[in-house]
């Protein structure tokens, strides 16, 4: 029978949910299973990345006496890694699933956080080898789980946001995609990645901290390294991706109601 | 009862689109346990009307209101994920339709079993033939219990037993008070199945109603469509005689809006002479549209016309039998002098129509089957 149009029911929410998760394991899946190795390859990229940086900046170069240098850059790797892929799938998460949105009426937010919620699922097995990392280093605290926690969900979030504000774009307008992807590029040299940004100049050093990425990678590195938490740069990354989601979502479902004549 | 879907006055203008409407000032109900059928031309708005029944896109104008449980089937692999295995699919499947994850649970071996695929299940559906995917999908369809099922051409794939098997399953919802609209060009299956037609022609409704009357006039339609292209292969009829009226009815003199295969036409013609005119041979021609002549008749043995003087009249009845197989068609009508040295007069496609299937049948001429099956007998001595 016709309802009268109410307010969505809190089982609808929980059936989303579930379909948002459902999808988040799907891309997930379906990114390693045709290779031998599988997800291994999650693991086994960053790993090689690190080594050879490491091998780099410490032998060769030898300018960074950053402590632990190689969970240093292999934490940064990951979890930048988690942030780029995050924001470009879910940019082109709509156009992606074209199929899908010209034939089932679901959310469309949908498609953005379950690509989101997919790349989560790798870097939460990547930061258990940053664990064990930080394990043999014995850099580990009591307080390394909350960090963790906070850290994670900061980084998911601002992935998120950005990715639900590039998408609703994206459908329109298929440069954005390649403007984005520029972006990141320029941005992963404006992010302490690979150096340390206690030791650049103080300038320098108060510029950086707009970066909303920097609040994640401090978190991320006092939870595996027992740094000291750069609380200025978390606060201002919290208060980015808090702005970012209020005007990212509005926005989206406002374009929404004409993806599926356009996609 | 009131209806699942209810569309008022629904238009629609695609953004970015050269602004034709693809869709314009369509009413629609689909009540409980009714089958409608949309047919029409490629891009005559059908597969829009499905996504305005959907949801997944609203109306640039008119109304429309639904059901919370539709499930659109969707097309053959839109949903499925190739590297996935059948199983995973289904669980991603059933919930983009709708399904909570404990109804997934709770029916999927029913669904597994519905589309007969245990023995593959667990393989990446890329292994799938693509009547396996269709079999997939349309099992999942309709095991999420929809009030309105919504079905985009899709019922041509798959081998003919499970095509029964579908058509079954959607006899058997609508038993149950779900509600179906589809789109096919498969003529037999809108005939058999559908409670109710649409014809869509550039976005508008052309004709509603009696499914049969709807398909009669789809074969009008595509008739006229290919009128524009032929020419007539006859001589210039001199025009002494003027047809005032033809009507084609059936023996009973009831009009068809869709016959059956086998059944016996009646032609009525009311003649009238604009000089004095001889005697003529009546001749009529059957044409498959698209395939041409497919049967013709001229009575040259008599009966003739008679000869009339200039404003007499005549009325010619000629009956036939319509042993042609499903399709659409055109009668030409001609009276040549006796003496084969004029047409008095012609007409090219006098009357356009379009034949049922018989259940069963194939090819191009209907067999007039009948069938007797007697107990076997015993066999003759030595």
């Amino acid at each position: 029978m016709i309802t009268a149009p109410s307010r969505v029911r809190f089982d609808q929410w929980l059936h989303w949910a579930d379909l948002t998760r459902v999808l988040a394991v799907k891309n997930f899946r379906q990114k390693y299973l045709r290779s031998r190795l599988g997800v291994l390859w999650a693991l086994l990229q960053p790993l090689a990345q690190a080594a050879v940086l490491s091998f780099v900046f410490m032998k060769i170069f030898k300018v960074h006496k950053v402590p632990h240098y190689p969970i240093y850059v292999l934490s940064g790797i990951m979890a930048w890694s988690f942030f780029s892929q995050a924001v470009v799938g879910g940019t082109t998460a709509v156009v992606d699933n074209a199929s899908l949105v010209r034939k089932v009426s679901v959310p469309k937010l949908t498609f953005p956080i379950s690509v989101v919620g997919g790349v989560l699922l790798v870097f939460l097995l990547q930061t258990v080898v940053l664990l064990g990392g930080a394990v043999q280093a014995g850099t580990l605290s009591p307080v390394t789980p909350a960090l963790l926690l906070l850290a994670v969900v900061l980084e998911a979030l601002l992935g998120m946001a950005l990715a639900i504000l590039f998408c609703a774009f994206q459908v329109f307008l298929r440069d954005i995609r390649f403007v984005v992807e520029s972006g990141l590029l320029m941005s992963f040299y404006l992010t302490p990645v690979l150096y340390d940004p206690s030791r650049l100049p103080a300038k320098y050093q108060h510029l950086l901290q707009w970066n909303p990425m920097y609040g994640v990678l401090s978190l991320l590195r006092a939870a595996l390294l027992g740094r000291t938490v750069n609380w200025t740069s978390v606060a201002i990354s919290a208060i980015v991706t808090m702005v970012l989601l209020i005007v990212a979502v509005p926005v989206f479902r406002h374009r929404s109601a004409d993806f599926a004549d356009v996609v | 009862m009131s209806p699942l879907l209810e569309a008022r006055g629904i238009g629609k203008r695609y953004r970015g689109g050269d602004g034709r409407w693809a869709l314009r000032d369509v009413d629609l109900d689909v009540a409980p346990g009714e089958i409608v059928a949309v047919i029409g031309r490629n891009g005559a708005g059908k597969s829009t009307l499905l996504k305005l029944a959907s949801g997944v896109t609203s109306p640039s104008v008119g109304t429309i209101r639904r059901t919370d449980r539709v499930a659109p089937l969707i097309e053959v692999g839109a949903g499925f994920h190739p590297e996935l295995s059948g199983r995973e699919n289904v669980g991603v499947n059933a919930r983009l339709l709708g399904m909570r994850g404990r109804e997934v649970k709770a029916c999927f071996d029913d669904i597994v079993e519905f589309a007969e695929l245990a023995h593959v299940i667990d393989r990446p559906v890329k292994e799938y033939s693509s009547g396996m995917y269709m079999r997939l999908g349309f099992a999942v369809a309709v095991h999420t219990r929809p009030e309105l099922l919504l079905v985009d051409e899709v019922l041509a794939v798959g081998d003919l037993p499970f095509q029964v098997k579908c058509l079954d399953r959607i006899r058997l919802l609508r038993e149950e008070g779900v509600g179906v609209l589809f789109v096919s060009h498969n003529l037999a299956a809108v005939l058999g199945l559908a409670t109710r037609g649409m014809l869509l022609e550039k976005g508008e409704c052309v004709a509603a109603g009696e499914p049969s009357s709807v398909v009669g006039a789809y074969h009008a339609l595509l008739g006229a469509a290919v009128d524009a292209g032929v020419l007539s292969d006859d001589v210039a009829p001199t025009g002494e005689l003027v047809i005032d009226r033809c009507s084609v009815t059936d023996i009973d003199g009831d009009e068809v809006p869709l016959w059956n295969p086998g059944q016996r036409v009646r032609v009525t013609l009311d003649v009238r002479a604009e000089t004095d005119v001889s005697e003529g041979i009546v001749g009529v021609r059957l044409s498959r549209e698209g395939a041409g002549v497919v049967g013709g008749w001229m009575a040259s043995d008599g009966p003739f016309t008679p000869a009339l003087r200039a404003g007499e009249s005549a009325r010619v009845s000629l009956d036939f039998s319509l042993n042609v197989a499903e399709g659409g068609y055109h009668l030409d009508i001609a009276i040549a002098r006796r003496d084969w040295t004029a047409l008095q007069c012609a007409q090219d496609r006098i009357y356009r129509f379009g034949v049922a299937p018989r259940p069963g049948g194939s090819g191009l001429v209907d067999l007039a089957p009948e069938l007797d099956v007697a107990a076997a007998i015993e066999a003759a001595g030595p």
